[in-house]
């Protein structure tokens, strides 16, 4: 009995390897965004800038995301410091059949402002990430290529090559993602320029299970050409909470309350 | 539902979703990290700044003095469960203790605002002093007519530090996604401060002053101003917004004042010993409002229709009927960091043939017989070190009387929380044009800013 049990988990060990060795790079990438897969996140986010000269400037941000009935995704920035930023607020609605709407509550203006979505390879806040490294990008916007595996930080990870369809717009022409064989979450990125050349480097730490979610706490992306880098540590983050509709409106913008 | 895939999914985790399953509207409330590790429901915030300002007189170079202007502003909030009271002080170091007017005017223009609001069920109540914005242009607006402007400091600083805060209550009711309805009601119409000592003195003022001197009279000694701070001086507005389709769109109705004062001088030039009667008109004021952002374009336009009694252009003693219009975009431009931002503002009286079969006895008369006018404004700009540095190139032009401004300058972020601004201002264009009436102003201002 005991032998039937060994080899049935064997077979069953033998085939979700070979299961496992079969991914796609298509698959992986699929795996990598389903595993953070929530009906809403809330979090508190601490960005430190550095700069080559190790000068040092912080942000604390607290974001929330969800979707609507529509299943369009919807996000709320609350930027808390520099005291010269404080309550500025900024809201993006995914938009289902066309581009997304984006408005900003700037306090010294006393005015929410639609901005245009189309700029997205401009720095978000000075830090090392655009406003597309936020955003959503679609998976059959690129082809992704399995080209190895290779340790990060100790664990086993698949290599994923994606590179841009034709006629997809990218500011980056290559990407290459490490992902956690086990845990099915990036740990490393490399972005490339449209020149081919390394630009940036992200790493990911600190990976806590919370609530079910694999989360790296700790995040650093570094600019190489510019030698400048952003470390973004999450110090609180609840996922599932039930996030009211009405924080995601011009309306919360403009007061700040509901 | 759309397949999405997070590159940065560690951040995406953070900063968006991927894929989630659908949640439905449920406006149960929510709190935010940050009142959560409040320590107390009390928080204050504030900035203090010097400015700087370098006359440079060219016609008169003994005439450019370096002034200070140091500043300190306090914020204080509340917030409560279901209120808040928000509140702002400006302390400036430039005041005047040597009368009681002075004092009067000083200790009154320290509250910025100070209001309460109360977030009740389906809607929100707010009452105090505040200051509102209506519209979508960029500090450049057709129907924004509520609270007076200070003309003090008019050229410089920013839109909102010019406007000051008046009694209010307003009532906001949203409605569907994003709508807005926002009704309020002012008890007194306060006019717009235009200074009369400084630099900034308008040149009708000045031209005033003159001929008033020549019989021994001041303005002040000679100006009769309505009392304006009566019930009956009362003010409502309407304004309701919404955003579909990409566009946002708004419309308002203001039963308000013209804040271009009426200045009526006939019993003045038949006796000198009478005194000018200055007046305003009530107004029905029409506006609506819109903004898309297309191609990478944030476009804006408002347009506005200034009602008032004189439908027919034909009472002398009242100001016509006229509309204002704005349109403006700004754009990312694909170099670098550059952006541009371009608004255009005009304004036509209506029934200007009456106003000229009025001749002088009318108080819009015009010499030149213009009864448009257009201004162009615009800046661009572009960032550096990640951000710290905007060096930026603003302007702007009268297209009727040929007159402008353009500004170069930089903001530069010392610290997290400390920046120093530096521009310098030049005014050109003849001594009776909007902007060259400032002629004798161009300055190197250089402002050191800490907030806190």
């Amino acid at each position: 009995m005991i032998k039937k049990t060994l080899l049935f988990m064997t077979f069953v060990f033998l085939l979700s390897t070979a299961s496992l060795s079969a991914l796609t790079g298509r698959e992986i990438m699929q795996k990598a965004s389903d595993s953070i897969e929530a009906a809403s996140t809330h979090s508190l986010v601490n960005l430190k800038l550095i700069d080559k000269n190790n000068s040092v400037s912080t942000r604390i941000i607290e974001m929330f995301g969800k979707k609507n009935s529509k299943s369009e995704s919807l996000s709320l920035i609350i930027f808390h410091s520099p005291a010269s930023v404080k309550n500025t607020r900024f809201l993006s609605v995914e938009n289902n059949g066309r581009g997304n709407d984006q408005w900003i509550y700037l306090p010294a203006l006393k005015k929410v402002r639609r901005i245009a979505a189309g700029e997205g390879n401009k720095s978000f806040m000075g830090t090392d990430l655009t406003y597309d490294d936020m955003g959503a990008r679609n998976i059959e916007d690129d082809i992704h290529n399995l080209t190895g595996e290779k340790k990060v930080d100790g664990r086993n990870c698949y290599v994923v090559e994606s590179v841009p369809q034709n006629g997809i717009k990218s500011q980056y022409s290559k990407r290459v993602s490490y992902v956690d064989k086990e845990r099915m979450v990036p740990l490393k990125m490399e972005l490339f320029d449209k020149d081919g050349k390394l630009l940036k480097i992200m790493i990911m730490g600190n990976v806590k299970n919370i609530q079910g979610h694999w989360t790296p706490l700790s995040t650093s992306m570094e600019n190489v050409q510019e030698k400048h880098k952003t470390i973004i540590t999450i110090t609180k983050i609840v996922y599932d909470e039930k996030l009211p509709d009405g924080i995601f409106t011009t309306r919360f913008l403009q007061s700040g309350r509901l | 539902m759309k397949k999405g895939i997070r590159y940065f999914a560690v951040i995406a985790a953070v900063f968006l979703l991927a894929g989630v399953t659908s949640l439905f509207a449920d406006d149960s409330g929510f709190t935010s990290f940050a009142d959560e590790t409040a320590a107390s429901p009390l928080t204050w915030s504030g900035s203090s700044l010097v400015n700087t300002r370098f006359m440079t007189d060219y016609d008169n170079p003994e005439n450019s003095p370096a002034l200070l202007y140091p500043e300190l502003n306090i914020a204080v909030s509340y917030s409560g469960e279901s209120s808040d009271f928000k509140g702002s002080f400006t302390f400036s170091g430039n005041y005047d203790f040597t009368d009681s007017s002075a004092v009067s005017s000083y200790l009154s223009g320290m509250i910025d605002e100070a209001y309460y609001r109360a977030f009740l069920n389906g809607f929100s109540l707010e009452a105090g002093l505040m200051k509102i914005v209506w519209g979508k242009g960029d500090e450049i607006f057709t129907f924004d007519n509520i609270n007076a402007v200070d003309y003090s400091d008019f050229m410089n600083g920013s839109y909102l530090d010019r406007k000051q805060a008046e009694i209010m209550l307003k009532i906001n009711i949203p409605f569907a996604e994003q709508g807005l309805i926002e009704a309020l009601y002012t008890p007194v119409f306060t006019p717009d401060n235009f200074p009369a000592s400084g630099y900034w003195v308008q040149s009708d003022y000045t031209t005033l002053k003159t001929q008033l001197a020549i019989i021994s009279k001041t303005p002040e000694e000679a100006l009769n101003p309505e009392n304006t701070n009566t019930l009956k001086h009362g003010q409502t507005g309407l304004h309701i917004t919404n955003s579909f389709g990409g566009i946002d769109f708004g419309a308002a109705y203001e039963y308000t004042f013209l804040r271009v004062p009426v200045v009526d001088m006939r019993a003045f030039l038949v006796d000198p010993a009478q005194q000018i009667n200055v007046t305003y008109d009530r107004l029905h004021l029409f506006g609506i409002e819109a903004a898309t952002a297309p191609l990478g374009f944030n476009l804006r336009a408002e347009a506005a229709y200034y009602l008032t009694g004189d439908t027919g252009g034909t009472d002398p003693m009242e100001h016509n009927n006229k509309i204002q219009y704005l349109i403006g975009f700004d754009r990312d431009l694909p170099l670098h960091n550059l952006s541009v931002n371009i608004q255009e503002r005009g304004e036509v009286i209506l029934k200007s043939g009456e106003i000229k079969a009025n001749g002088l006895s009318d108080i819009e008369y015009e010499t030149d017989g213009e009864y448009t006018s257009n201004i162009i404004a615009g800046d661009i700009r572009d960032t550096f070190l990640n951000g710290n540095l905007t060096v930026k190139f603003s302007g702007a032009y009268s297209a009727e009387d040929s007159g402008y401004m353009i500004k170069p300058g930089f903001d530069y972020t010392i610290a997290d929380d400390a920046v120093v601004k530096a521009a310098y201002t030049m005014y050109r264009g003849d001594t009776d044009s909007l902007f060259g009436q400032f002629k004798n102003n161009d300055m190197l201002e250089v402002i050191f800013k800490y907030s806190f």
